[in-house]
């Protein structure tokens, strides 16, 4: 196994920034999704 | 419920009738065939012309082959049917579903295994690989990749060939599944050609007869709820 | 004549099964949705802050807190995604499909999420961006099933066909994902690699333990929303084929 890298923060960083930005991303997908059902207004066949 | 003999003559029936219908075309066979040449020949360009390396890369490129250009003959399967308006025909008579699967395994099995007869030597010429002294359990392992891959590619070419996408979804949708038949074949396949002085191939004989026995089983009672849906 | 003619339609079909809350009451969802993010910074601040740096590792095993409660959150996603497709195949409840479908979308977010955090580890750990190791390669292979079934749903357009064959596709896959990883394992130790460092350290336990509940919260609030998306645009649809049948008989 190789051995301990000087300075390993940047990935500690890197993985926790991507954690989130992943975990966000969906999260902001998920909330369009639901907003978009919520307010139609598209085909307005409904109303 | 029909008795197991008529069972058994629906899936002879089947069998025949795709075989035959394949045969008086040929056209397709031809095509499938003629495309494992070309991998092997593309797979032989791109691991260059030393024959240390090619010898050393045939067992898995005879085993990625055999998956690129079968996948191709799984579609066509189900596709005359289609155009004929003959599934729900077929759908409609009395008897088992899974009658309908064997037999369509069975057309595609003899199918696949007519294409490796011809791309098994093949690969033996092009890759330098030595005529392997345990040739019998190089055939076995053979077999038992093939019965793994061809039971899952008649199901999952039931729906593949009724979607959209049908060329890319087939492959995407088996090719995961085709995971362990992969590394057990060509690990098995590859140790056998050297003489496998170190056993592997037993282990991974073992691992190909139980996937195969799973997923024979699994495919066949899938199939009812994928041909009628 | 208009106003009798859609309590007729709605009684003809069984909309209200699909109506009904499964996941979980609106309030509560509300709660969650404000207290998982909480919960998964609460873990992540005390975890990181609570380890010390390792003997050989340093800090790169601070990524572990993410890394495998994220591998474990796939893995139940997709759990879940076998249980709902049995009781689908079996039972005929559209609710099953939905929610097989949901946690197949999270349950890819979350092995695409394995992998990458698998890869930034692997980099400073072996100096490659990624390893054949036994558990990262069939949590890649699991990314590929999830990623064919959601391929397969979304190329099928009846929506009983594309429960029905995702249920079996989703099945399928489940019986697999013990073959591949043994199969992947067996492959590697043939080649003699090293296996994946652990430890017993009772801090990184707790640490991996308390991201794992916080990263579970996610999980539920992501497949409750995804779920009533789904079931929205069900009921969505419905209507607008009622309205369309109206329209062509009223006039």
């Amino acid at each position: 196994m190789n051995g301990m890298v000087v300075n390993s923060w940047p990935y500690v960083i890197a993985a926790y920034a991507a954690t989130w930005t992943v975990l966000g991303l969906y999260a902001l997908r998920l909330w369009q999704m639901n907003r978009r059902i919520e307010h139609p207004g598209a085909t307005g066949a409904l109303t | 419920m029909l008795s197991l003999q008529a069972e058994w003559g629906r899936v002879r029936a089947v069998a025949w009738k795709d075989l035959v219908a394949e045969r008086r075309t040929k056209s397709n066979f031809n095509a499938v065939v003629a495309m494992a040449a070309l991998m092997l020949l593309f797979f032989g360009f791109a691991l260059g012309p030393d024959a240390e390396a090619l010898r050393n890369a045939a067992a898995g490129v005879l085993w990625l082959t055999i998956f690129f250009s079968g996948v191709l003959a799984f579609n066509r399967s189900y596709q005359l049917e289609l155009e004929a308006g003959a599934l729900e025909q077929l759908l409609l008579y009395p008897g088992e579903r899974w009658a309908i699967y064997l037999g369509k395994l069975l057309a595609n099995l003899a199918f696949v295994f007519l294409m490796e007869l011809i791309t098994l030597p093949l690969t033996g010429i092009l890759y330098h690989v030595a005529f392997p002294a345990r040739w019998f359990a190089v055939l076995s392992v053979l077999v038992l990749g093939t019965i793994g891959f061809v039971s899952l590619g008649t199901l999952y070419a039931a729906m593949a060939s009724r979607s959209r996408s049908r060329e890319v979804l087939l492959p995407l949708l088996l090719f995961p599944m085709m995971v362990p038949v992969l590394i057990a074949a060509s690990g098995a396949t590859a140790a056998l050609l050297v003489n496998d002085v170190m056993g592997d191939s037993g282990a991974w004989i073992r691992l190909l007869a139980a996937f195969d026995v799973i997923f024979l089983i699994a495919a066949t009672w899938a199939f009812q709820f994928v041909i009628d849906g | 004549m208009t106003a009798i003619m859609p309590k007729q339609a709605e009684q003809s079909r069984p909309a209200r099964d699909l109506a009904s809350p499964l996941v979980m009451p609106a309030r509560w969802l509300t709660v969650l949705t404000f207290a998982a993010p909480v919960a998964l910074i609460a873990a992540q601040v005390w975890s990181v802050q609570a380890s010390a740096p390792d003997r050989d590792m340093g800090h790169l095993q601070k990524i572990m807190y993410v890394h495998v409660p994220a591998a474990w959150m796939a893995f139940l996603s997709f759990f879940l995604v076998l249980v709902q497709s049995v009781r689908y195949l079996w039972r005929r409840e559209e609710r099953a499909d939905l929610l097989a479908a949901a946690a197949a979308e999270v349950g890819a977010v979350f092995t695409g999420l394995t992998l990458l955090l698998g890869s930034i580890w692997g980099r400073p750990t072996w100096g490659v961006w990624w390893t054949w190791d036994a558990r990262l390669t069939s949590t890649a292979v699991l990314f590929l099933v999830f990623i064919g079934y959601l391929a397969l749903r979304g190329l099928t357009d009846d929506p009983v066909r594309r429960a029905t064959w995702s249920a079996a596709v989703g099945i399928l896959g489940a019986l697999n994902v013990p073959i591949v990883y043994m199969s992947v394992k067996w492959w590697r130790t043939l080649h003699q690699m090293q296996s994946s460092p652990s430890t017993v350290d009772p801090t990184y336990a707790w640490g991996l333990r308390l991201n794992a509940i916080a990263l579970l919260l996610v999980l539920i609030v992501f497949i409750a929303h995804r779920y009533r998306a789904l079931q929205r645009e069900q009921i969505a649809e419905r209507l607008l084929d009622d309205a369309a049948l109206l329209r062509r008989s009223g006039a």
